[in-house]
Parts: structure tokens; sequence; C-alpha cells
């Protein structure tokens, strides 16, 4: 199986309830495609900018992230079904940013 | 006439809408023509109003000699030439060139929501136009206000009726979602309220500028690290309001489940409180490196995620509300780089922004209109049923991208000129291909719904496209190409407002 069927085979699994009776548009195909390449190459220039705080640390985040998606990719698929409007979900997402948020001023830092 | 006068009206006249027709709502004719006649002083009003401060109660501060007659001569000797001469003692209303240009659009907009409710409804609902006056006089207020408090009054007010506007749409799952932005709203509020709480413990005020002169004289420690908390919670209630990760996805939500005209208006919070909230957060920390970390990190972050989201749905209204959080995180990367070029760059955005979104809440509102579904898949050929509101449409989704010569092009320009003078290349490479792939979200839904042939079980209503809505969208667009081919006449006032918050 090639990567653009395991591609596919991961939309039909994410998109409908039986992957053997879904069918999945070439647009939308292409479409999760793009997204998924987009987010890959937008996190790894975002990720460059730590270049500003420490280039050695930037190089850390870099390895980082390419060693994550090589691991975990497809990601949209997986971000579609993370965003799914469950209150949970948005709860502990919205928790863990305050959290974040907290820590990182309470720290003092300046 | 002292046109400061208008400055209170911009947010009485649409309060005084909202009462009205919600009162008479059984008039269907006379509810109507108070809706329209309120509608249109919105935009009115911004433009005859002049420059100037509103003081509530005519409390002025002491040194313009408000109260000093009034004051013991023992008491007067104490405070002449101390901070205490400077305070503002009441709720403060100021008014300048951004705020004018900022309020006129807000105008235009609420209008636009307005006639769109009426036309587009059998039987207007005095409630529905309720809400929506209601929501624009806290839009207004929030633009208009210098009191930190005040903004959280209207903040409150507004999240109220956002989600009145999502029980009355009457589209499923509406209970629900309305629900979870209650609840969400209600760790968002609550710690943006702890956060003035602080500020107020700290400096002995509600005023944003008696805030920002507390520690710029040096009262107030700016290291405090109860400073530097109550602003991590300001930023966490800037997060809820404008939908930035982690809100992001309540936020799409709520924009599906609105009305288009409700949606035009739900937007044009998240617009409003981004920019809002966000002046008040610079003016307050621009001194703190980390403050600005945060928003552009937040801001990024939206971008990407928004615009990558977008592709994946198959629901026009969700593809539209995520490419409007992404469009958000282009605001957000404006005021995060802080330099008075940057912050203008991001409050020209949000102006073009609270346009073209407005515009494709217009533009796919009719498409729910005609067909009751908004499932791209389950749609087709619908080019041949509304050529113009097709035209119109495909128009306002290059205008979000960013195609020129229009306005967005112009503000998503200057924000990548702000990222390289700022000596970050690569945010603007971010936003450039995040732009790309916006028009490319785009193509898909003009192709699926327009371009692609009719699905044979697809039920297309023969009502016709409103003619009302389609002269709404027209102004919208000449708006968007004039200040896109004459981008000076908006930009040197929202410029003014930038850096008034970065320098007072």
């Amino acid at each position: 199986m090639n990567m653009y069927e395991k591609f596919v085979a991961k939309l039909k699994s994410t998109f409908g309830a039986d992957p053997e009776e879904t069918l999945v548009s070439g647009a939308q195909t292409s479409s999760v495609i793009a997204a998924e390449l987009v987010l890959i190459a937008s996190l790894l220039i975002a990720a460059s900018t730590i270049r500003l705080v420490s280039p050695a640390l930037m190089i850390v985040v870099e390895v980082a992230l390419i060693i994550i998606f090589l691991y975990v990719t497809p990601i949209m698929p997986k971000l579609y079904k993370e965003f799914n409007d469950d209150l949970n979900n948005m709860m502990f997402y919205a928790v863990l940013a305050l959290a974040i948020i907290a820590i990182i001023f309470y720290w003092g830092v300046f | 006439m002292d046109g400061t006068i208008f400055l209170p009206l911009m947010v009485i006249i649409p309060i005084i809408c909202a009462i009205l027709v919600n009162l008479i709502h059984g008039a269907q004719r006379t509810t109507k023509v108070v809706a329209v006649i309120g509608a249109i002083c919105l935009p009115l009003v911004p433009i005859l109003a002049t420059y100037g401060t509103q003081y509530f109660g005519a409390y002025q501060p002491l040194i313009n000699g408000g109260l000093t007659a009034s004051l013991p001569e023992a008491i007067s000797s104490i405070v002449s030439g101390t901070l205490l001469e400077l305070f503002h003692p009441a709720i403060t209303y100021t008014f300048g060139p951004g705020q004018q240009v900022i309020l006129f659009i807000l105008g235009l907009v609420a209008l636009c929501s307005v006639v769109l409710s009426i036309t587009e409804t059998k039987k207007t609902s005095g409630v529905y136009l309720y809400l929506l006056f209601m929501l624009t006089a806290a839009l207004m207020a929030f633009v208009l206000t210098d009191d930190i408090f005040n903004l959280y009054v209207f903040f409150e007010i507004a999240a109220l009726v956002q989600v009145g506007l999502i029980l009355v749409s009457r589209i499923k799952g509406n209970y629900e979602t309305g629900l979870k932005y209650m609840l969400l709203g209600e760790i968002g509020g609550s710690f943006m309220l702890l956060g003035i709480g602080l500020l107020l413990g700290l400096t002995g005020n509600v005023n944003i500028s008696d805030i920002v002169m507390m520690i710029h004289s040096g009262a107030v420690d700016p290291t405090n690290p109860v400073l530097l908390f109550a602003a991590g919670m300001l930023i966490f209630g800037w997060l809820y309001a404008t939908g930035l990760p982690p809100f992001n996805g309540i936020k799409s939500e709520i924009y599906s489940k609105g009305l288009p005209s409700g949606s035009m208006l739900l937007q044009s919070f998240s617009v409003i409180g981004c920019i809002s909230i966000g002046l008040v957060i610079l003016r307050i920390f621009a001194y703190s490196s980390t403050v600005q970390m945060v928003i552009l990190s937040v801001s990024v972050l939206a971008m990407i995620l928004g615009i990558c989201m977008a592709m994946v749905q198959d629901d026009y209204k969700r593809i539209i509300a995520y490419l409007a959080v992404g469009e958000l995180g282009y605001i957000g990367v404006g005021l995060g780089l802080a330099t008075p070029y940057s912050v203008t760059a991001g409050l020209f955005q949000a102006v073009n922004e609270l346009m073209v979104t407005s515009l494709l809440f217009m533009g796919f509102g009719v498409v729910l209109y005609l067909t009751k579904t908004s499932k791209v898949s389950k749609l087709g050929g619908l080019l041949e049923k509304m050529p113009v509101g097709a035209f119109l449409t495909i128009i306002a989704g290059f205008v979000m991208a960013g195609v020129p010569p229009f306005n967005v092009f112009q503000s998503k320009y200057m924000l990548c000129q702000a990222a390289m003078i700022a000596g970050i290349p690569e945010l603007a490479i971010i936003m450039i291909i995040l732009s790309i792939v916006t028009f490319l979200a785009f193509l898909k839904i003009a192709y699926a719904v327009f371009l692609q042939p009719k699905p044979d079980d697809l039920e297309i209503s023969n009502k016709g496209m409103p003619k009302a809505t389609l002269v709404m969208m027209a102004v919208l667009l000449i708006v968007c190409l004039v200040i896109g081919l004459f981008p000076d006449m908006v930009v040197s006032r929202l410029g003014y407002l930038a850096i008034t918050t970065l320098l007072f």
C-alpha cells in the first residue's frame, strides 16, 4: 500500500463510520493533503523564530518537530477528530491554556 | 453645536432601539421602521461626532478644574501637583480618528445585519432585533471606553447577547452550543475579571489611562509578579473574546449555529474584542516582552490551525468560521509585534475583516436561504440560480484571500512589511503561505457550491435572492475596493490610534 492509499484509508476511517462503505472525494483528499503540508511547513517555519531566543534551542525544537511529524503524520485527520465540538475537550484545552499562561506569567518572566 | 454630544449617543442609540423594537415587536411595520432608522444612525453618528472625551456625570480630572472649587483648601493643597490631580474620577469615553473609522465600519456592518434580518425572515422578530442592537451597543462601548471595568461589563453583556443570538437561530444543536459557550465564557470572563481585580488592587484604578500613568510614573513596580499575573489573566480573557486557541473550536461552532445576520455580528464581537482588549493589554503592558511573545505565539497558532482546519471541513459555514478565526491571527500578529506600524497594520486588518467576513456570511447566507443546507458535498449548480450573488460572493472570497486591489491585500501587505521590519521574516512567509491556502479553501467552496453540477437530490427554493442583500453586499464590496485603492484615508487615522496606544 503506497502513502497516498494509506492517507485515503485514514481519511475514510476519520470521516465515516464504516471505512469500507465511505467514499471520500478527490477534492476532500487533496484539501486534507494541502492542509497537512501547510501545517507541517508553517510549524517548522514558526519554530525557526526560536532563533531569537536561542539558536541552539531552535535546532533542538526543529529536529524534535521533524521526528514528531515522521511518527504522527497524517496529523490533520487527528486534529479533525480532536476539534469535535466536545465540551470536555474544549474545557481541557481551556484549562491547559490557563495553566500555561499562569505559569509563564507567575514565574515573573519579564 | 458641540459634536462630542454624539459620543454617548453611539451607545445610547442602539440601546434605545433595542428597547423600542422589543416593546413594539407586535407591530410589524413600526418595528421594521424603527429598526431601519436606528440602524441607519449607527454608521452616521461616528461621522457626525467630533473628536474628544466624554466624562460621565461631568466628573472631570481635578486638573481640568472640575471639582477644585468644591474641595476644602487643605485637601486641595495636598492633592495639588500629585498624580491624584490627573486621575479620572468617572467613566470616560475617548473618541479619536482611529475610533471613528472602526465605529463607522462597525455601524455599517450592523446596518447590513439589521436589514438582512428584516429582509430574510417572513415575520420580523423584535427579540432578535433587540439582540442585534444590544450587541452593537456593547461593541460600540468596547471601542470608546477608557475604563477597564466598564469594558468588562459590556463584555459580559455581549457574551449573554451572543448566547441569545444562538438560541433564537433554531438551527439544530443551537441550545447545546449556547450552553457550551456560556460555560466556557464563565472560565474566560471570570479570569479576565480576576486580572482586572488585581490591577485595581495594585493601582487603585480602573481607568486605563490612570493605570498606565501609575505604572509609568513608578508608583507601581512594573516587574511586580502580581501585575504580570494580571497581564496573564487579561490575555486569557482576550483569547476567549477573540476565539484564538484554545477557544477557536467554540467560536467556529457559534458562528455556524447563528443565522447569517447574527453571525455577522458574532464575528464582529471577536474582531472588536480582539482589538479593544488587545489595545488595552498593549497600553498597560507594552513594556513586557513576555506579553508580546505570548500574543504573537497564540496568534501564529490561530492562523495555522484556523486555516488548516478550514481546509478539512465539509460545511461552508464552518469553513468561513475557521477562516475568520485564522484571519484573527493576522490581527494578533500586528498587535504582538507592538510597533506603531505593525499595530496600525493589525487595526487595518481588523477593520477589513469586519467587512469581508460579513460579506461572506451574507453571500453564503443566501445559499442557506435557497437550499436549507450548508453541507458542501450536497450543493452544486447555484451559479445558474443566483449569478449576481455568486459573483459577489466569489469576489468577497478573493478579498479575504488578499487579492489586489482590495483592502485586505493592503493590510496583509502592511503586516508582512511590519514583520520584515521587526526582523522576523518567518512571520511574513507564514502569512503569505496561509493567504494562499485561504484562497484554496475558498475556491473549494466556490467550486462546490456554484460551479459543480447540481446534485439530483438538491432542492432549490424558487424565492430568488433578496434584492436588499445584493445591495448590501455591493455596498460593502465597493467600500472594500475604495479602501483598497485609497488605503491612506483609513491607515492615517488608525495610525494615530496605534501611536497613542503605544506612547501614552
